[in-house]
């Protein structure tokens, strides 16, 4: 899948700001290519592995 | 008898029913091991020796007032450091969570305690289960119990050297990307990761909540089984906890491997990685001892590592930021530079991302469960080396990520470290049995038939010559 349109991730601000860009750059990269690595080729009716079941949202007793 | 510290689980609870040793005369044992080697291995980080030398003398009444007792009934056991124990320090070994008291006993210590084991202590840790070897924390990184200048493996370090140094005979870990599995293989010992869902997480610090697992650490095949069949069950509290019939996980005994078909996934490591020589020929001698012992072996291929690792992270990352959003920012200088370092590209990924990779997960896991339609199980490498020096950042950088635990995170089966003997210094080898999910007893019953073919379980380290400080 071609996701060039996507290639570039960013960080929050804020978080840069706390940790500093020279860690902040060294995040970026990384998550860049993590991102550019995952394999994204799902079908359409491929739902997310963690799904809840309504069970899980009823009142415990 | 056996020494007192190398008594199995299982075994020091038959004396202790049986009245021919005591809970306090074990539980003493192990205190006075720990005082006197534990300062060269740094595995615990919370001891409370009169509390438990009071709940071993506790103990002690009720076999001699003959009251229903558990299945390690006054048997010492512990805790990694981010599971909770009612009015114990739960630390995540980090400065955010100093101070921190549970209150509530988690899930499985409940269990535990419920089946008569005594809590012992809280073990080291890598920050919040992701960090580390660090050394820039409040508490130092626990150190391998067969060699304390090497790495004990992560995250569950303190786990593993405690067991391995004869501490206590059971401990509990958490695996995310392979942390139970880790410091099993580093330490030569058992490490389960159960199905996912197997074991409750309720009351402990998450790392990401739809990869963690909790796990025993022990020394033989048949005290993992015990332990995990002590821990295991539904809890309607964890919402990824699984209502499916917990068994007896014990009952593997005398089943064998004739006639078990199993696959082998030789391209993890000698492929996509390239496991160490040695490492190498120790997979090729376990996986030769299986097929002497009437197993049929066959290589299969599945996905290349790169692409469950990438799954993990992304995911794992992206979870764990979700925990550490608010003190990434407002408490950046608690943290230590290794946990940082790990964490922050998961305040990069964006939701697409971690969509499509939970999506990817069950894409993942569907395809892999497909080997178990004809194979009863599958063997794999652990580490591709055995531990580097904990003090060699270098080497750290460079062997850490070398492994082949995170596919099982990602698609939930069973995984299980098991000990195939030691490289040329003297340091423990693992391999991995993964099996479908829910079927943990068939890992367990060929890792007993294993066991039973060698002597690695038999074997300890000499902590005169481990663990004491230069």
């Amino acid at each position: 899948m071609d996701i060039k349109n996507f290639a570039k991730r960013y960080m929050p601000k804020e978080v840069i700001e706390a940790v500093g860009s020279d860690r902040a750059e060294v995040a970026i990269k990384m998550a860049s290519s993590a991102a550019a690595r995952l394999d994204r080729n799902n079908e359409f009716f491929y739902e997310p592995a963690h799904v809840y079941h309504p069970g899980n949202w009823s009142a415990k007793k | 008898m056996t020494e007192l510290h190398w008594l199995e689980a299982h075994e020091a609870a038959e004396l202790i029913a049986t009245k021919q040793l005591t809970s306090l005369e074990l539980t003493k044992a192990l205190l006075d091991r720990i005082e006197k080697y534990d300062t060269g291995l740094n595995a615990f980080l919370t001891l409370r020796p009169d509390e438990a030398l009071e709940d071993a003398k506790k103990a002690d009444e009720a076999v001699q007032k003959r009251e229903k007792i558990g299945a390690i009934h006054g048997v010492p056991f512990a805790l990694k450091d981010i599971i909770d124990a009612a009015d114990w320090p739960t630390t995540a070994h980090s400065r955010l969570f100093a101070d921190n008291i549970a209150k509530n006993d988690a899930e499985v210590t409940m269990r535990l305690k419920r089946a008569g084991g005594i809590l012992l202590g809280k073990l080291s840790t890598h920050e919040f289960a992701l960090g580390g070897p660090s050394f820039d924390l409040p508490w130092p990184p626990a150190r391998n119990a067969w060699g304390r200048d090497y790495f004990p493996g992560g995250s569950s370090s303190g786990s593993g050297a405690a067991v391995a140094a004869g501490f206590v005979p059971i401990a509990l870990g958490t695996d995310t990307g392979g942390s139970v599995r880790n410091p099993a293989s580093m330490n030569g010992l058992l490490g389960m990761k159960a199905t996912y869902g197997r074991v409750s997480r309720r009351g402990v610090i998450p790392l990401s909540f739809s990869l963690d697992h909790v796990g025993p650490l022990t020394r033989t095949v048949r005290d993992n089984a015990l332990a995990l069949s002590i821990i295991s069950g539904f809890d309607e509290q964890d919402p990824g906890s699984s209502n499916v019939v917990t068994p007896n996980f014990s009952k593997y005994s005398g089943s064998g491997v004739k006639g078990l078909k199993i696959g082998v996934i030789k391209h993890f490591y000698q492929e996509d990685m390239i496991a160490s020589n040695e490492m190498s020929s120790g997979l090729e001698n376990a996986f030769a001892v299986l097929a002497d012992n009437g197993a049929v072996l066959e290589e299969i291929k599945t996905r290349p590592l790169i692409d469950f690792a990438t799954c993990n992270r992304i995911i794992l990352l992206s979870e764990a930021c979700a925990i550490h959003e608010k003190w990434l920012v407002e408490r950046t200088d608690e943290y230590g530079e290794s946990l940082l370092t790990r964490l922050l590209p998961g305040t990069a990924f964006n939701a697409v991302d971690y969509v499509q990779a939970v999506r990817t997960r069950a894409r993942y896991a569907a395809e892999f469960n497909e080997f178990f339609k004809e194979f009863d199980a599958i063997v794999t490498v652990n580490n591709m080396e055995v531990a580097f020096p904990i003090e060699d950042q270098a080497a750290c950088d460079k062997y850490y990520s070398r492994q082949a635990r995170t596919p099982f995170n990602v698609t939930g089966n069973p995984a299980l470290a098991v000990p195939i003997g030691f490289d040329g210094g003297g340091l423990p080898m693992s391999m991995q049995i993964i099996t479908n999910q829910f079927d943990e007893t068939m890992a367990y019953r060929i890792a007993a038939s294993y066991e039973a073919a060698t002597n690695w379980t038999k074997m300890h380290p000499d902590l005169d010559k481990t663990a004491t400080l230069p």
